[in-house]
């Protein structure tokens, strides 16, 4: 047994790794990152505070200081076309598009690069009334594909102002790219090497050492963080889950017997009913109910009180209590139709079976019998369905968190991917997974102690 | 089981204990945040909330009053001098002589050169500040009165006035205690800096800034502004206690731009819109702002609710637009688009998606400024039959189902894809009320809702076909040039691709002009402009609509966000 374990749980570290790598690399696919809407402030309305290309300066600083213009891997598999990571990331998002494109076409990313560097020179140097002039250009050198006509674009401005300098070498530019166009280059594969200056490694670096990272909104320990958010909603979530499941065995067991048939009739479409309801519904409905002064006025509307120092453990539950009943009722009540059905369904299946007859012809009460004997045999379906209550623990619930406002790991889940804080994101999916494996590893205990025939081997 | 069912039922008692409110301070003002502050440094803050909070601890040179939407001298003794020379500007502050910090030591033009620093140099977490004062290059401390200061800054624009008085001086004695940054002059971190990133006590200083230490700890985020931060539990609520003898209520000036009236303030970050809706019935909040037009006008007819609060619904300087890509050769000819404009039934949006709490309005200018605003142009209206007639002049064909034009050779159909963000309900229903609209004059709209993030990237790649959006402004300033400048169109703001020759002529010398006659002059002509393009097209200015607690007098309610200054609320006897 115990080496059964060990290797279950042995087996399960690199299936983390592994989950944890996934998320990692494909969080980074959202477009954006955490403070872009912020310094890069486009959406700003009547006056510009700093100007466009101060503040695409700021934003590379930025992802320089924060590590996020690395490349994201140790190596990358990209067309031979393609720009590297660490220069595709600075380059303002809205020409980052024009760029790639160019590249594959060409074939060559060296120039294209070089040829954007230039235009962006050309416009820096240029006065107000040229660019003016020069705009129509510019429009076609960015958005055509054709090359004739960016060479022709990149010769009439030349012919604004014979001194102007990155003007001219444009013009060579542009014409060394045509010659270049239609190179079939982007269909070979590139193999790139990135060593450990990457993204990936850094963050692996720190979790080896026990270090989730800081929070990119601010800077705040990422354990630290998420103890905060779940220290919040674990009781909530505990109780509620007692609460369930000791009710849904309770109704299972009143249910099963014969003498409740009547009962059965009316409580399984109740309980339908409520499954059927939304969560939010539920949470909403329960406010307005027992919450609000229009109806009954019996429980505080959100949040969790004010904190008050210097009190005893007792006062302070008691305090914060009627806070968490409605969260609480309303969580039991939303998973207590599934859980009662499922024990239902496996305290049935054990009742059908012989010795339940056995017992009911050595003249035992029908509670005793369900309670004694049919309950013990309907372990199994009744521990995997509890043993998913762990993992729950630690994920919280958005839905209860944003409509009782209490801050929890469901919600800092959904803030940290909207905000794109990714030591967050990463952690709580980390955590949520290593509960769920010690979830599965605590059923498989249970299992062998609920039923003696299951016994673990290693293989022999 | 009996005992379990006893513990249950008991259990069940003690959950039914009548909630008693918590006690409160009469003197206490209870406001509703939509998120969590996620840090509170007055430089590198993110959200609309932390600004509200830090407006109350720190205190920048000028400030906006609320009562009138004007600017006032803050820590600032008067409105600066500005001298332009060469081709700098020099721009002279007094600084107050009662301003002084949470130890009693004097506001000085030390503290604002270091704040010039931290706002400037690398390595630091301030690159949201950095381009605002990329203009100041250098600061010229008075020899003889330390409270006096010039700003010297490159060339001039008309905002550089408001943007040296727009950020939050910092106390150097809690931010630098170490003076890490004395060594340092303004001057060094103007132009070129890799040099100055490998300097240990740059480094070191950094390490500290840039901690979680100055995003959250109470002791060290306090400035000159009336409060201090009492108390914040992450998530649940922050609560901000009036200092004891603030230096704001000892200045002779009766512009009544410093106040600290209430002696506590707590802000409940209660994310939902309906809990906050409940919390206010339950009168557990004083106010609350952003209320949405249905509930609002529930509220209105509540009587017992109207009792206790009142409610405002000031007009905002935030409009919604439709932003149609002159780019794509469909949508190139100004008719066609002046078609499209014709489709579009505005009152009917305002009615149904904001409960007629908005103005209609023919540009960019708020209707509410009468001297800018063109008045001899009339909003855009549901007119089938022009709109018809714009796309035959436009050379579109209608068939039998749909419009059909000869685009480079190919026959291309006119459709329409209409972006907005997600999650905004009331573009939702404006879309819908479009969909119809065009349906009718039989051009097929898909209406497209999408993630906040994906959606700014295409309007930054210029992948979409028409877009809603809308755009927050301020009565001091209309610079539109970034709006709406064609070399912007590139890879600058002006999404759209709007621009002609007159229109970049004009938004130069706008911001030439002197005279305010000059300034209405071309400000109306610019409207004329955009209304005839037809590519930018404002549709409304919305309204806010709040509630505040009927205790409450001199609320300052305006247009600007937050809507009420909560630091000059007074208790009415």
């Amino acid at each position: 047994m115990l080496h059964y374990l060990l290797k279950r749980l042995f087996l399960a570290v690199p299936m983390l790794w592994l989950l944890a790598t996934l998320v990692f690399l494909l969080s980074r696919l959202l477009p954006g990152s955490y403070a872009s809407e912020s310094i890069l402030q486009e959406g700003n309305g009547y006056y510009a505070k700093g100007s466009t290309t101060d503040r695409t300066l700021a934003y590379q600083q930025y992802l320089i200081r924060t590590g996020q213009n690395l490349p994201l891997f140790y190596f990358s598999i990209t067309s031979s076309a393609s720009l590297p990571d660490s220069i595709f990331q600075i380059i303002p998002e809205g020409a980052q598009n024009t760029i790639q494109q160019l590249a594959w076409r060409t074939g060559n990313w060296k120039e294209v690069y070089t040829f954007w560097r230039k235009l962006q020179e050309l416009k820096q140097q240029a006065s107000p009334t040229q660019l003016q002039a020069f705009a129509p250009y510019l429009r076609t050198i960015t958005a055509t594909s054709d090359a004739q006509q960016r060479v022709q674009a990149a010769r009439a401005i030349t012919k604004y102002d014979a001194t102007l300098q990155p003007a001219q070498e444009l013009y060579k530019l542009a014409l060394k790219l045509q010659k270049q166009q239609g190179s079939l280059n982007f269909m070979i594969p590139s193999f790139r090497w990135h060593g450990t200056a990457n993204q990936y490694h850094r963050w692996l670096a720190s979790l080896l050492r026990g270090n989730f990272g800081t929070s990119y909104r601010d800077n705040r320990n990422v354990t630290e963080v998420i103890m905060e958010a779940s220290a919040n909603t674990f009781w909530i979530i505990f109780t509620s889950m007692l609460l369930t499941t000791l009710a849904a065995l309770e109704i299972s067991i009143k249910l099963v017997q014969p003498k409740y048939n009547q009962w059965r009739k009316a409580v399984m479409p109740v309980l339908f009913l409520i499954d059927s309801i939304p969560l939010f519904v539920l949470a909403l409905l329960f406010l307005v109910l027992f919450a609000s002064p229009a109806f009954l006025q019996l429980f505080p509307v959100y949040g969790l009180g004010y904190s008050h120092g210097g009190q005893s453990w007792l006062e302070q539950t008691s305090r914060t209590l009627p806070y968490l009943a409605l969260p609480i009722l309303c969580l039991s009540l939303a998973h207590l139709p599934y859980l009662a059905n499922q024990f239902y369904n496996a305290l049935s299946e054990a009742k059908a079976m012989d010795y339940t007859r056995t017992a009911q012809a050595k003249g035992l009460p029908p509670e005793v019998i369900i309670r004694r004997h049919v309950l013990r045999n309907a372990l199994l379906p009744i521990i995997t369905l509890l043993s998913d209550f762990l993992p729950g623990l630690i994920a919280g619930s958005v839905v209860i968190e944003t409509i009782f406002a209490i801050p929890g790991t469901g919600r800092l889940l959904i803030t940290s991917v909207q905000a794109r804080d990714y030591p967050i994101l990463v952690a709580i999916v980390l955590a949520v997974a290593l509960a769920k494996v010690v979830s599965h590893v605590v059923a498989d205990v249970c299992y062998a102690y609920a039923d003696p025939r299951i016994r673990y081997k290693t293989a022999s | 089981m009996r005992k379990l069912h006893v513990l249950g039922y008991s259990l069940l008692l003690l959950f039914l204990c009548f909630c008693s409110q918590p006690d409160r301070v009469p003197d206490e003002v209870r406001v509703r945040l939509a998120g969590e502050p996620e840090t509170l440094n007055p430089v590198s803050y993110n959200t609309a909330g932390s600004l509200q909070v830090i407006n109350l601890l720190f205190q920048s040179l000028m400030t906006v009053d609320l009562a009138d939407d004007q600017i006032k001298p803050a820590l600032a003794m008067a409105q600066p001098d500005i001298v332009q020379r060469d081709s700098l500007t020099y721009i002279s502050y007094l600084l107050r002589q009662e301003a002084e910090w949470t130890n009693g030591s004097p506001v000085t033009a030390a503290d604002v050169a270091f704040t010039l620093k931290v706002l400037k140099a690398p390595l630091l977490n301030n690159e949201q500040m950095k381009p605002q004062v990329a203009f100041i290059r250098d600061i010229l401390i008075d020899k003889a009165d330390y409270k006096k200061f010039t700003f010297v800054c490159e060339g001039y624009t008309p905002e550089m006035e408001l943007l040296t008085g727009d950020f939050f001086i910092l106390p150097a004695y809690l931010f630098d205690p170490e003076g890490k940054l004395e060594a340092f002059k303004v001057s060094d971190f103007a132009g070129d800096v890799s040099a100055l990133e490998s300097n240990k006590d740059l480094q070191n200083f950094a390490a500290r800034y840039n901690s979680a230490d100055y995003a959250r700890n109470k002791n060290l985020l306090q400035g000159s502004g009336g409060y201090i931060l009492s108390e914040w539990v992450p998530g649940q609520y922050l609560t901000l206690k009036r200092k004891d003898d603030w230096w704001g209520n000892h200045v002779d000036d009766n512009t009544q731009a410093l106040t600290a009236n209430p002696q506590q303030i707590s802000f409940q970050i209660i994310p939902d819109n309906t809990t906050a809706l409940l919390a206010l019935r339950n009168r557990q909040l004083d106010v609350l702002e952003n209320i949405q037009a249905a509930e609002f006008n529930q509220l209105k007819s509540d009587k017992s609710f109207t009792e206790n609060y009142a409610l405002y619904t000031p007009d905002s300087y935030q409009f919604a637009y439709i932003g149609l890509n002159s780019r794509l050769p469909k949508l190139s000819d100004k008719r066609t688009r002046q078609a499209i404009a014709n489709l579009l039934d505005i009152s009917s949006f305002i009615k149904v998606s904001q409960q007629s709490y908005a103005t209609p309005t023919v540009g960019p200018v708020p209707p509410a400024i009468k001297p800018y605003y063109n008045n001899k142009l009339k909003p855009y209206t549901y007119n089938l039959q022009k709109a018809t007639a714009l796309l035959q002049a436009a050379g579109w064909q209608q068939k039998t189902d749909g419009w059909f034009k000869n685009i480079n050779g190919k026959e291309q159909q006119l459709t329409l894809e209409l972006s907005y963000r997600a999650g905004n309900t009331v573009f939702e229903s404006a879309a819908l009320i479009f969909q119809q609209g065009a349906a009718k004059a039989g051009i097929p709209v898909t209406v497209q809702a999408q993630e906040g993030s994906l959606f700014s990237q295409k309007a930054k790649a210029h992948e979409f076909d028409m877009f809603f959006r809308s755009l927050s402004g301020n009565p001091f300033v209309f610079n539109f040039k970034p709006l709406f400048y064609t070399s912007y169109a590139n890879d600058g703001p002006n999404y759209t691709g709007f621009g002609t020759q007159e229109s970049d002529n004009i938004l130069d010398a706008y911001n030439e002009a002197e005279e305010e006659s000059d300034k209405a002059r071309l400000l109306k002509r610019l409207q004329e402009i955009l209304h005839e393009e037809a590519t930018f097209i404002a549709l409304y200015y919305q309204k806010d609509r709040l509630a505040v607690h009927r205790r409450f007098g001199n609320l300052k309610i305006s247009g600007l966000e937050p809507n009420y200054d909560v630091s000059s609320f007074t208790l009415k006897e």
